[in-house]
């Protein structure tokens, strides 16, 4: 055995030193290849950990449209044409006004800080790029995110993301409701506290800002815009609730007659709340809103507006029907002036509508569209109007049976 | 023989329901013990991004997975393209990023071992490195 313990100490030592010549001969030649091998290995280690903290710091996401729409032939009783908000006609599709692309970065600066970007290209607006959301967020505690720059409007249950179709039921959101305020848009500050109060979430929303937008071809500066919202989610249940006030001015000096009723920083104020249900199968959404500007003379009317929704989900097919209706009230407390009156007609709108439609869920992130509606009811004993129709000097409510929209639409988010 | 054959009765529909139970599941040296059926949908919608104070990561499988359709479909009702247009509303707004999708469930076990992130896969691929926070049956 000694021996043997011996013989194998031999050999183990030549083994070694056969070992150590090899590594003394080639010992350069080796050394290089592995630290170049080394070193390669971590080049591409390295490059690979940056390609995935970029991967982690910034996101790309996107949206895009495809709408078609068409109305039926629809005139007033004395023969005018009149065109859904002077852009549809009969026999012919509109291929541009819902059609739209957008694409949002999101880029992380630090754990805190955040910043976000979203491009968006209308075709109403002939797909000029403009920004819908770019701001700076910065989470002042987990619960707590601040945002500064150009944020969305928060004043519907689905304002926030009006412009991605894919996200709601139908093409076009009802516009009774939705045009209310012909802007989506303002620069601010808003601040969001996220509430978790057992099964009930809420996030908690206060937001300042201003912001000009054209409407009725006079342009309005809404300034010290400021407000509140609450979303509380509970299981299949969303509500929304959101106040906000604003002071309005409009320049109406253009024409000498109009320049006294022009609201210089008015009082105005916005009201909208909104209740869902979604168990999955069934879909219910009510919305109900109000918009008053305390305008010179009380020209400019109060305009409520709601809608109510339901639809069901046959797996991937989902019909569904809605009612919408926009007012414009308080027509008596016009100081009883021509001009006054005027205006207040420029900016009523009285109307109901029924919309049935189908969404059908062609992928997951692809989804097709069909809606129809149906309008009527355009004046009562106080207002007279077109709606959201228009025609020639003089025209009138649309007067035939069925002043009807037909849309079509496939919406992609990615 | 009655009572075998209402034994025999109830166990026949056992082997159509026997569908792998699904286990959200975390590292094994987490401080989080457990979580209750309302933490985990608020988690894996992006209401809620911390859990006792500590912020976590939730993950997804890959899309059309069926693990990961029969999770959302348990847990929420939904199906995959509900999901997807929760997340839209929340992705177009800033205010949410859907969990974070892996390419395999090695990637995800890999990923919850490291710690700080929350996953579910079927209570058969869960390790020993791992800890069950919630079962859905």
């Amino acid at each position: 055995m000694p021996h043997n313990n011996n013989m194998m100490g031999t050999t183990m030592r030549l083994t070694t030193i056969a070992a150590a010549c090899l590594v003394a001969a080639t010992g350069s030649a080796w050394a290089e290849t592995l630290e170049e091998r080394l070193a390669t290995a971590e080049t591409r280690l390295a490059s690979l950990e940056q390609q995935n903290s970029v991967a982690d710091r910034i996101t790309i996401n996107g949206y895009l449209r495809f709408a078609m729409e068409t109305q039926t032939n629809i005139e007033d009783a004395a023969g005018n044409k009149l065109n859904y908000r002077g852009a549809l006609e009969p026999d012919a599709w509109d291929n541009k006004r819902l059609s739209r692309a957008g694409l949002q970065v999101n880029a992380r600066i630090n754990d805190e800080a955040e910043a976000v970007v979203q491009l968006l290209a209308r075709g109403s607006d002939d797909f000029a790029v403009e920004a819908q959301w770019a701001y700076l967020a910065y989470n002042v505690r987990p619960d707590i995110t601040v945002r500064a720059g150009r944020l969305v409007l928060p004043f519907y249950l689905h304002s926030q993301y009006l412009n991605v179709g894919y996200a709601y039921p139908w093409v076009e959101l009802p516009t009774e409701v939705y045009d209310t305020i012909p802007a989506d848009t303002m620069e601010g500050i808003d601040a969001t506290w996220n509430i978790n109060t057992g099964n009930i979430n809420h996030k908690l929303n206060v937001f300042w800002g201003s912001l000009e937008t054209e409407a009725g071809g006079v342009l309005f500066e809404s300034d010290h815009q400021h407000g509140i919202n609450l979303r509380s989610t509970l299981g299949n249940w969303t509500s929304w609730l959101g106040y906000a006030t604003t002071l309005i001015s409009v320049d109406l000096s253009a024409n000498p007659v109009t320049a006294p009723f022009s609201p210089d920083r008015a009082y105005a104020h916005f009201i909208g709340t909104g209740l869902q249900y979604d168990n999955g199968s069934l879909v219910l959404m009510g919305e109900a809103t109000e918009l008053k500007i305390s305008a010179p003379a009380n020209w400019f009317p109060r305009l409520p507006a709601g809608y109510l929704m339901a639809g069901y989900r046959f797996g991937k097919l989902m019909p569904h029907v809605t009612w919408a209706y926009g007012y414009a009230e308080d027509s008596a407390d016009v100081v009883a002036n021509p001009v006054a009156a005027g205006l207040y007609d420029t900016f009523a709108s009285r109307q109901k509508s029924w919309t049935v439609g189908a969404r059908y869920e062609l992928a997951s992130g692809i989804a097709l569209k069909a809606d129809a509606s149906h309008y009527y009811d355009f004046s009562n004993n106080e207002v007279s109007t077109q709606g959201v129709f228009t025609g020639p000097a003089g025209s009138g409510a649309p007067d035939n049976s069925n002043p009807m929209v037909i849309r079509l639409a496939v919406d992609a988010v990615f | 023989m009655k009572k075998t054959l209402i034994m025999l009765l109830l166990a026949l529909p056992l082997p159509l329901l026997a569908q792998a139970d699904l286990v959200v599941v975390t590292d094994s040296n987490s401080s989080i013990r457990s979580l209750t059926e309302a933490e985990v949908r608020q988690l894996f919608s992006g209401q809620l991004k911390a859990v006792a104070g500590k912020p976590v990561q939730v993950l997804d499988l890959p899309g059309g997975e069926r693990h990961r359709e029969d999770f959302y479909r348990k847990l929420m009702g939904r199906s995959p393209e509900q999901m997807r247009a929760y997340w839209t509303r929340l992705v177009f707004t800033g205010q949410g990023k859907p969990p974070r999708e892996v390419s395999s469930t090695r990637e995800l076990t890999t990923l919850v071992g490291s710690g700080g992130y929350i996953g579910y896969l079927p209570a058969e691929a869960a390790g020993d490195n791992m800890r069950v926070l919630y079962r859905i049956q």
